[in-house]
């Protein structure tokens, strides 16, 4: 009797609510799963060396290093070492990978391609179905050998996540070589991890709050000349710079709109502070807001239909959100403590912000109606969030408790994976760019 | 039991608020031995919307992965019929 019963019993259990009777294919619901790191193995495909790529390591070696880190940086992945050297010349079989428990493979085979260019063939292996994911030929020249390894390991975490990669991307920030505050200030432009940096100010004036242009080519910094601060658009391909005329005042905090057309900023004059839009085709400016109180560090939503703020005209720093008219604002921050410096999310989900509480400061995220809000970073001094174009990572302005000057640090949105961005100096308000061309 | 078998393989790309609500639909024929026959395809996604189709690919990659990853599936032989041809609908929305 028992045993004539289980079969029946076993069936349902099959059919896991669906009626026992039913035609056509068995049919289950899975609705859930494990957010757990992808397991991803990249190992390194020897070559040999080529000059000019890492320092007298084997170039299979050099990029795999540079697209392990990157991958490791954003804590969605966890990397599995697999014994056994692998060489680029020859086939890499799967299944050691699929021993080891790899989800993922990515081979990357690099060789000189002539004309000092060389190609970094890079492919992402689904291990268990045998098949390629996702495939590029990445052509660079020898000197810019990173970037065939961050590109690599942007179309590996695009086709994982459905988010762009930030690894192709630069970081602009202000750097100080000197001890003393405010001695030596540059425009340092970077890799996003710290790497081929390059000088865009020379140190004879003061420079302030860089931001780039959507994409990497075009960026805005305040420069104080003479003691008076102008707003300087630059373009990194031309050499091109000019001061932007405006309204009597002291401008700052400006950024670029998601076309970028246009230029919003905050201005100063008679001890009140307003945000002001400018039309760069036709150099008009127009005032979006005049309520008393200071009103700085705007910023669009990416779909340009909203633009958040900072405000102390409830009596100390909160977040307030426009329409780009300047009509309609509303305060959305309503968290613990002050709120300063949005950063709305290229994705638009979000919104960053430095809290202020007390005299420690830290980074935050909320939804765009202010509701949800995360504090996500645990410095004693943390501001000045800036968003990676995947919309997972924020680049920030840390000063160590006891340090005078500050350094940039990354984060993901869970704030568990923060690292320190090297820089041989200190630096500060760090914007990130978009993709590079 | 086939839900609980595949669940623990899959790791779906963590949704944000542009995500939207996308599942994925995969018929898939097995084996006797539970192993999978051919490829696993996708038969149908839901939600996809303007702005969400790359994540709706890495979704549907995930499933693909969740899948052979868990082959051989380890059910009854006596149902064999029963379990042979099985549509898999996956939706990410009890995940935390």
């Amino acid at each position: 009797m028992r045993k004539s019963l289980a079969p029946a019993v076993l069936l349902l259990c099959l059919m896991a609510g669906r009626p026992a009777l039913a035609e056509g294919p068995l049919h289950v619901d899975i609705t859930q799963g494990v957010a757990s790191p992808l397991l991803i193995a990249i190992p390194d495909l020897l070559t040999g060396p080529i000059a000019g790529v890492g320092e007298g390591t084997d170039a299979g070696t050099a990029l795999a290093e540079v697209v392990r880190a990157d991958l490791l940086s954003t804590g969605l992945y966890h990397l599995l070492g697999v014994e056994g050297r692998y060489s680029a010349s020859t086939e890499t079989g799967l299944a050691p990978f699929a021993r080891a428990g790899a989800q993922a493979l990515v081979l990357g085979r690099v060789r000189p391609a002539g004309n000092d260019l060389l190609s970094y063939d890079c492919a992402l292996y689904d291990v268990f179905g045998a098949r390629i994911e996702a495939s590029q030929r990445i052509t660079v020249p020898v000197a810019q050998w990173r970037r065939a390894a961050h590109r690599c390991a942007d179309l590996v975490f695009s086709a994982t996540t459905g988010d762009p990669g930030h690894f192709d991307t630069r970081l602009l920030v202000v750097a100080q070589k000197g001890e003393a505050p405010g001695q030596a200030v540059r425009l340092v432009s970077m890799d996003y991890d710290g790497a081929n940096p390059s000088d865009l100010t020379q140190g004879r004036e003061l420079v302030a709050m860089p931001r780039y242009a959507p994409g990497s080519r075009r960026i805005l910094y305040l420069s104080f000349d003479d003691g008076r601060a102008v707003l300087v658009l630059a373009n990194l391909d031309t050499g091109q710079m000019a001061s932007l005329k405006l309204p009597e005042g002291v401008p700052s905090a400006a950024r670029f709109s998601p076309d970028g057309r246009s230029v919003i900023f905050s201005l100063a004059r008679d001890g009140d502070a307003d945000i002001y839009l400018l039309d760069l085709a036709s150099g008009t400016t127009r005032q979006l807001t005049s309520a008393p109180g200071a009103d700085t560090s705007p910023c669009f939503a990416p779909d340009g239909a909203s633009i958040v703020f900072e405000s102390d005209r409830s009596g100390q720093p909160q977040i307030y959100r426009m329409a780009p008219d300047g009509s309609d604002q509303m305060r959305i921050s309503f968290g613990k403590g002050a709120h300063a410096s949005p950063a709305w999310s290229p994705q638009g989900d979000l919104i960053a912000f430095t809290q202020i509480d007390g005299d420690r400061l830290r980074i935050g995220i909320m939804k765009p109606d202010g509701s949800k809000e995360r504090i996500i970073t645990d410095g004693a001094r943390d501001e000045d969030p800036s968003w990676g174009v995947s919309g997972r990572a924020l680049m920030f302005q840390r000063t160590v408790s006891g340090a005078a000057l500050p350094a940039i640090w990354m984060t993901d949105l869970t704030g568990k994976v923060v690292r320190r961005i090297a820089t041989p100096w200190s630096a500060s308000e760090p914007a990130w760019s978009g993709k590079r061309p | 039991m086939i839900r609980a078998q595949v669940t623990p393989c899959w790791n779906p790309p963590s949704a944000e608020e542009t995500s939207g609500h996308v599942t994925v639909l995969m018929r898939i024929r097995l084996g006797r031995d539970g192993g999978v026959t051919g490829l696993p395809a996708v038969s149908r996604t839901t939600g996809l919307t303007t702005v969400n189709g790359a994540y709706a690919n890495a979704l549907a990659g995930s499933v693909r992965r969740a899948i052979l990853r868990c082959a051989p599936l380890k059910l009854p032989a006596e149902l064999y019929e029963a379990w042979a041809d099985v549509e898999l609908n996956f939706d990410p929305r009890d995940i935390g």
